[in-house]
């Protein structure tokens, strides 16, 4: 029986098999590393909004401190008119001395940002109290939740 | 003793194919390599990215807090003061540490302030924050491409020439 042996064979798979690796690996890292850039532009635009909301609360803020001060000498009940016809929107809240004025801003996004200052008519000084990013509302769809039995004593 | 009768071919590649497969070979090298320059190009990016988004906020909040004798405002410098903006610049090496050698320099910070109005106490300034990296990126056409920047307002007890003493 003859045999033809090639001894060539072996070295040409082994050559065609580290490239079609080195290529598989240098695609997966490509890949990887743009998704980690994708998750880094992420993270910058969301501090972008974020500081688009900012800028406008703190117009806001500028906006009825100046009608606070402007109207220094008024009484409580005409500040909080002056203030409800400058933004109807924001919630105003009265007290003797106390006026506690909130206002949410939205952006195209669906983010929130609430604010929350209390004016004291005493010492006629506007402060800000909160200022904080709320939470997107979301809802359970497809999670049914079972009465649970609550061991009580 | 009669052994069975081996045909060992020993004739190899042709020309034609060894330069085929070196081609071949060469080729996919040159792919291989791109990818490989190009991912480490992203990394690169994605780092200064990121670094530059803390860096601005770190720069955002200090102007909040008048932090202006510490890290990162004391090492800004004015550079302009024209129609009412106020540009305040720092240069940083290629490990985000300050410099003041052009040379070494390879980010740019500006902080551009203008006021925009006045309350007795207060001012509502214009804000804008940026960071410029002073050489090309691997296959960037950009001479001096921004990797990041933010705009805010900020209303603020302080005055601005009390502010940059």
């Amino acid at each position: 029986m003859r045999k033809i042996i090639n001894n060539s064979g072996s070295s040409s798979i082994l050559v065609v098999l580290t490239f079609m690796m080195l290529i598989i690996f240098s695609l997966l890292v490509v890949m990887s590393s743009h998704s980690d850039y994708k998750l880094a532009e992420k993270n910058a635009y969301s501090t972008k909004e974020y500081y688009d909301l900012t800028a406008k609360a703190n117009k806001f803020w500028y906006d009825i401190d100046s009608i606070l001060l402007n109207n220094a000498e008024k009484s409580i009940l005409e500040k909080l008119e002056d203030l409800k016809i400058y933004d109807s929107d924001s919630d105003l809240e009265a007290s003797e001395n106390i006026i506690l004025i909130s206002k949410s801003f939205l952006n195209s996004e669906g983010r929130e940002l609430l604010v929350e200052f209390k004016y004291d008519n005493s010492i006629k000084k506007l402060d800000l109290i909160t200022i904080k990013e709320l939470p997107k509302e979301f809802e359970y769809e497809e999670i049914e939740f079972e009465d649970m039995e609550v061991y009580t004593q | 003793m009669n052994l069975p009768k081996k045909n060992i071919n020993i004739k190899g590649f042709t020309l034609v194919e060894l330069i085929i497969s070196v081609g071949t070979l060469a080729l996919l090298g040159v792919l291989i390599l791109i990818f490989f320059m190009s991912s480490s190009d992203l990394s690169l990016r994605t780092e200064e990215l990121d670094y530059s988004v803390y860096h601005t906020n770190n720069i955002i909040e200090s102007i909040k807090l008048n932090r202006w004798e510490e890290n990162p405002l004391k090492n800004f410098k004015i550079i302009d003061i024209s129609n009412d903006n106020t540009i305040l610049s720092s240069l940083y090496d290629k490990n985000w540490n300050p410099t003041n050698e052009e040379n070494e320099a390879l980010f740019r910070t500006n902080i551009i302030l203008k006021e925009e109005s006045e309350n007795s106490e207060k001012s509502l300034y214009n804000l804008r924050v940026q960071v410029v990296r002073l050489k090309k990126y691997f296959r960037s056409k950009e001479n001096n491409p921004e990797i990041h920047s933010v705009n805010t307002s900020l209303y603020l007890d302080t005055i601005l020439e009390d502010m940059l003493k």
